[in-house]
């Protein structure tokens, strides 16, 4: 799963969250979900600035 | 039988025509005539043969002739004053001014004793002929044709026109052999003085025209020696054949007088045969001279081309480096700006989604029904579904209702409407 797609889900749950089309019952599922996904962003959100940093770097040193 | 008639002697005769003669012409005349035989005997005397010939023209006949002589007790004095005097000896054709006394011998016949000669007359008649053929020329249209011939830079191919026993020759030849230049000199031969001089000139011309893709000039030279008779060089039909020649002629004819009307006609007047040499050496020289300086300049051009193209290639190749250097190091500067930027954009685009996602986990959070449940919501549910309605409740009904720390059963007493149906 991309990052774009993951983030795209968690929009989605939370905009159902929002509307309140969710039924309590479901809430619980889709609040872990999107934790879950949260979590994923941001190890890949962090994963992409040691990307960066280390690109940048190289670049540096390429000189 | 022959009658005797009356008689006289051959003597007594050539006595009576002696008288005659002496009475008739007792003084010296000066009378006016033409050589046309002429020779000094062992002896010292000069023996003349004189003419007048009618005015036809060169050709015309005689119509007087008489011998004459002069003695030589008279000759060496009347011969070389006439030779000082016009710088030309005494020759045959030409016309004479005499001193004479007419004397008649009984065995010899009549005789002019020639005393004196008067060289002024024959100065004056060779230059009425002298003017006479450069008329000639000038009416033919061939005065300027030799002249007007362009002379070769170098000439080096020359057929000379002399006598192979003149001292002039020998002193050509030496001096061209002395030159560092190769001549390649071919001789004609001919008669270069006397009567015969101008045919035999002529003669030699006439061959050398023949083969003239072979040389680049003729010589006519002539030279050494006493004084001799060059009324051949103004005559008529020389000067008109060398100004017609096709090939630039020079002459190195070495007189000491007056110049000839070949001279006049000719591309290019010496004085001797020695100043030809020189002239064509030295001619030679000034072209090898030119050469050099050709050369000298060329190189000079050369060097002074090559080294401004290679001070502008300095220049240039400065230039490059520098304008190298601006270029690499605004590049470097753009590149540090972008890398900066990029670094920046990179962060501020993380950061972003780092907030994004922040937001999204506090609202996420916010639905969590453990939370919803501490801050005093609870969870109704009747058959294991939660209500979200009171719509199919009724009175007596039992149904769970599900708090933050347990569950507890209820049982409904009264349904109430609420705001929102």
């Amino acid at each position: 799963m991309t990052y774009g797609e993951a983030m795209a889900e968690i929009e989605e749950i939370i905009a159902s969250l929002e509307n309140g089309e969710a039924d309590i019952d479901s809430l619980s599922v889709r609040v872990g979900r999107a934790s879950e996904l949260i979590a994923l962003c941001r190890s890949r959100l962090r994963k992409a600035e040691e990307e960066v940093k280390r690109v940048l770097e190289e670049n540096r040193t390429e000189e | 039988m022959t009658e005797q008639r009356g008689h006289i002697t051959l003597s007594e005769l050539q006595g009576r025509i002696e008288s005659a003669v002496t009475s008739a012409l007792p003084l010296p005349l000066w009378v006016c005539a033409e050589i046309a035989e002429m020779k000094v005997n062992y002896s010292g005397h000069c023996y003349l043969e004189l003419v007048e010939k009618s005015d036809d023209a060169s050709n015309g006949t005689a119509t007087a002739q008489a011998r004459g002589v002069i003695w030589r007790t008279a000759w060496p004095g009347v011969e070389s004053r006439f030779r000082r005097e016009n710088g030309t000896p005494l020759a045959v054709g030409m016309k004479i001014l005499v001193k004479a006394l007419v004397t008649y011998h009984r065995l010899y016949g009549l005789s002019l004793q020639i005393t004196d000669i008067d060289p002024s007359y024959t100065l004056g008649d060779m230059e009425r002929r002298r003017r006479m053929t450069v008329e000639m020329l000038q009416r033919d249209g061939v005065w300027d044709l030799n002249r007007s011939l362009p002379m070769p830079e170098v000439v080096q191919r020359i057929a000379v026109v002399s006598s192979a026993t003149a001292a002039g020759l020998r002193d050509f030849l030496r001096q061209t052999e002395r030159s560092p230049y190769a001549f390649r000199i071919e001789l004609f031969e001919a008669v270069m003085q006397g009567t015969a001089s101008s045919d035999s000139i002529a003669d030699a011309l006439a061959a050398i025209a023949e083969r003239e893709q072979e040389f680049d000039a003729v010589a006519i030279i002539r030279g050494g020696g006493g004084a001799s008779d060059l009324s051949c060089y103004d005559s008529y039909m020389l000067a008109s054949a060398v100004a017609q020649f096709p090939l630039p002629v020079i002459t190195g004819i070495g007189h000491d007088k007056d110049i000839s009307v070949t001279d006049m006609v000719a591309n290019t007047m010496l004085k001797t045969p020695t100043a030809v040499a020189v002239w064509l050496n030295d001619r030679a020289a000034a072209f090898d001279a030119g050469i050099e300086a050709a050369a000298a300049r060329l190189n000079e051009s050369c060097i002074r081309l090559t080294h401004i193209q290679s001070l502008r290639l300095q220049s240039l190749a400065l230039r490059c480096g520098s304008a190298a250097g601006a270029r690499i190091s605004s590049a470097r500067t753009g590149a540090e700006m972008l890398e900066k930027s990029l670094k920046r954009f990179a962060e501020s685009a993380l950061q972003r989604e780092e907030k994004r996602l922040d937001s999204c986990a506090s609202i996420t959070a916010n639905f969590a029904p453990q939370r919803l449940m501490r801050l005093g919501f609870g969870i109704a549910r009747m058959h294991g579904k939660a209500l979200r309605s009171t719509e199919g409740l009724h009175k007596g009904d039992v149904f769970e209702l599900e708090m933050c720390d347990g569950t507890v059963s209820a049982e409904i007493t009264g349904i109430g409407m609420g705001k929102e149906s």
